[in-house]
């Protein structure tokens, strides 16, 4: 398979609330059933701020298949690789509604903080995920989390992954 | 010349570097005239790699050194080869290669492994604007050259594939030793065109593992006052996913009096242009059933009586089963793409929920009909903003200072003895809303009629919440008031009544509180409420979707 031939999976591992992200270790292995399973490379983005900490995250991964873009992109580049990506997978953050608007298949993982249905991503190819806990929406910020963040931490990448891949192809069960 | 060989048992002689070819012998005199770089070059055991075909030819940099050569468009034998070689080198040259690999993560991170700790990674790479001078690739001067550098671009891939933790960075320059720069952009030019970065390897510092979660703020104490505790071992995931089916077949509920049946139609016209190929059926009471159809909105309209057509000829039970049964029987096996009940009031949901639809819509103000995959919160002011009067009796509190008749508490004039709370109570709960409280106390007759003051404070929920504390003063005639805004629920309010400490007071007599709950004047008509729940269903099911939850 040459690389012109693999879609782009978009990553967006970062929100404006560190509480609103996933630890990174779940996306490292969401990236690792992408690559898997999926004939798509993965470019992961954000900001140049944040480009350090994308740096853990695709160390791991061939640069032949996992790029990180962070800060190497403006917002209307960011638009057109929204609008060439197979999927986008996201947090709470902007780049989720920018993706859902923009109509692409977008993966929400969504923390407790906030109420999935005032502040989720809205669009026709949108599967939000998130953990059904008593706590929600606690809006604690960067306030401590008394159950150590299980929103996230405990919301497992195989089975947003598997869940995911499911409903794009049509199985919602 | 010394040419700053670092020890004097260098292994790298002059001798050494005069049988090099040109080229090679330019670059490591430029290299091994940098302190920084020569102390690594002199470290053993070292490792060089090469690209096999590199015109730089195949003899090594180093005497000293074993010599990789690798194909670098062959990943496999490029990962094998490195996992063959020596381990914990003290010294690994990485000379003209990595421009031509396409893994340079991979790459780099296998040589800086085969590191010991306190070893030198040396990468030697040409220069953007030396060797190439172009702005981007393909390059003029090998098709094996899949990127350009510059310090900049270098220190990225570096840092891109080594955690920064692990590494410092010891030199990093750009050689142009002899370069030439008159030569022409369609010549070769000649003299060195190089970046020379050189790295150690550092032991992981122990708060390294520490950094990806030092800023997510969790804590592993268990039981909060305001969050419950969440069960780890069970996850529950809740998954909201598109719902792609169309709105072909929609019914709406309107069975309510004929005021309310002419409020609505704004609405219907609304959802009519919103949905303009649907069918639609009106289920509405029977004497609206001629005005509905005159309107030429519905596919459909059917009559159901479920109030009565005249509420003012007498109160009448209705029994919700057997009005949700007599619906089913009306609607027959329909089903529909969306239900939607267009009573403000809450109590036709029941018939709402008993219609077969993939989704129902309808007003929810008190978050009782969770069912509804359409719910809209409007405040309806005449149930919501309705004002109250709560009487609180002295009884309700308690005291230590004041002395207790069946209604009232006295206190008698003078400095008070047993400290400055005289009654605290009464540990009620309170509606949301605006308060005036009004704190019945007067001056006991005969007393002296100077006015003073007293001091308060009002908490809630366990004394978590304080909700207002201060001052009020006590004259005859009148008693003084306090306003309360409670901008939620409250439960266990406490109101205290203070006295600053030894102050002389003139005897007075506590009767307790009176509350009024203050008109809410926030609504929006009717008319427009529907009007609202009319324009959420297309934003809302243009993006439709569906929930599930899943252990």
């Amino acid at each position: 398979m040459t690389p012109q031939a693999l879609e782009t999976v978009v990553v967006a591992p970062f929100a404006n609330e560190r509480l609103r992200e996933w630890p990174i270790g779940h996306f490292q292995r969401y990236i690792e059933l992408v690559l898997r399973d999926e004939p798509a490379r993965v470019l992961v983005v954000g900001t140049r701020a944040q480009r350090v900490r994308a740096n853990a995250l695709v160390r791991d991964f061939p640069a032949t298949r996992v790029v990180n873009a962070c800060g190497t992109m403006g917002w209307d580049d960011v638009v057109t690789t929204i609008d060439s990506a197979a999927s986008v997978v996201t947090n709470n953050s902007g780049i989720g509604h920018l993706a859902a608007a923009r109509g692409r298949w977008t993966l929400c993982v969504f923390a407790a903080s906030h109420a999935w249905l005032e502040w989720m991503p809205r669009g026709p190819r949108v599967v939000v995920i998130t953990r059904a806990v008593p706590c929600a929406p606690c809006e604690i910020a960067d306030n401590p989390c008394p159950n150590a963040i299980a929103c996230m931490d405990g919301l497992a990448p195989d089975v947003a992954f598997e869940r995911f891949r499911r409903i794009r192809s049509g199985d919602h069960h | 010349m010394t040419l700053g060989l670092g020890k004097p048992s260098s292994p790298i002689s002059l001798s050494w570097l005069d049988a090099l070819p040109a080229g090679a012998r330019d670059l490591m005199t430029f290299m091994v005239a940098q302190p920084a770089v020569a102390q690594a070059l002199g470290g053993m055991p070292a490792l060089n790699i090469r690209a096999k075909g590199a015109p730089a030819g195949t003899a090594p940099l180093l005497p000293h050194a074993s010599l990789i050569a690798i194909d670098p468009d062959d990943p496999d034998r490029i990962r094998d080869a490195l996992h063959a070689a020596d381990a914990a080198c003290q010294c690994i040259l990485v000379h003209d290669v990595l421009q031509r690999i396409e893994d340079y993560r991979s790459f780099l991170a296998a040589c800086f492994h085969k590191l010991a700790v306190g070893g030198q990674l040396i990468v030697v790479v040409p220069h953007q604007f030396l060797l190439e001078r172009k702005l981007q690739v393909p390059s003029r001067v090998s098709p094996t050259h899949r990127r350009f550098y510059t310090p900049g671009s270098l220190l990225t891939e570096i840092e891109e594939a080594l955690d920064p933790s692990e590494f410092r960075l010891r030199f990093l320059a750009d050689n142009d030793l002899g370069y030439d720069y008159a030569t022409r952009l369609d010549r070769m030019p000649s003299g060195c065109h190089d970046i020379v970065l050189c790295l150690e390897r550092m032991a992981r510092p122990v708060w390294s593992d520490q950094l990806a979660n030092a800023e997510r703020h969790a804590t592993t104490s268990k039981g909060s006052m305001e969050l419950p505790p969440v069960d780890a071992a069970a996850p529950v995931y809740r998954v909201i996913m598109p719902d792609h089916g169309a709105i072909a077949r929609i019914l709406v509920l309107k069975v309510d009096h004929r005021g309310d049946f002419l409020m609505a139609t704004r609405a219907f016209r609304i959802l009519r242009a919103a949905f303009p190929a649907a069918s639609i059926t009106l289920v509405c009471g029977p004497w609206n059933r001629a005005e509905a159809e005159a309107l030429d909105i519905f596919d459909r309209v059917l009559g159901f009586e479920f109030f009565a057509e005249d509420a003012s000829a007498g109160v009448r039970s209705v029994d919700m089963d057997e009005a949700a049964a007599r619906l089913q029987a009306l609607l027959g096996d329909a089903s529909y793409d969306l239900a939607v009940d267009f009573r403000v009031y809450d109590d036709t949901r029941r018939l709402l929920r008993s219609v077969k639809a993939r989704h129902r819509a309808g007003f929810d103000p008190h978050d009782r009909f969770p069912w509804l995959s359409v719910r809209l919160n409007v405040p309806a002011a005449t149930q919501m903003g309705r004002p109250t009067h709560l009487l609180v009796p002295a009884s309700e509190f308690q005291t230590r200072e004041g002395e207790r008749t069946a209604a009232d508490i006295f206190f008698a004039r003078g400095r008070r003895k047993g400290g400055d709370h005289l009654a605290w109570g009464p540990y009620i709960s309170l509606r949301q809303g605006r308060y005036l409280v009004e704190l019945l106390i007067e001056l006991l007759p005969g007393a002296r009629g100077k006015p003073f003051e007293l001091l308060y404070d009002i908490v809630s929920d366990g004394a978590t919440k304080l909700l207002g504390r201060g001052r009020f003063v006590v004259a005859r005639g009148h008693h003084p008031q306090v306003a309360l805004e409670a901008d939620e629920d409250l439960a266990y309010l406490e109101w205290r009544i203070m006295a600053e400490r030894s102050k002389r007071l003139p005897g007075f007599r506590f009767a307790g509180l009176a509350f009024t709950r203050q008109v809410s004047s926030l609504a929006v008509h009717q008319s427009e409420a529907m009007a609202l729940l009319a324009h959420l269903l297309p934003i809302r099911l243009e993006a439709a979707f569906n929930t599930s939850e899943t252990a």
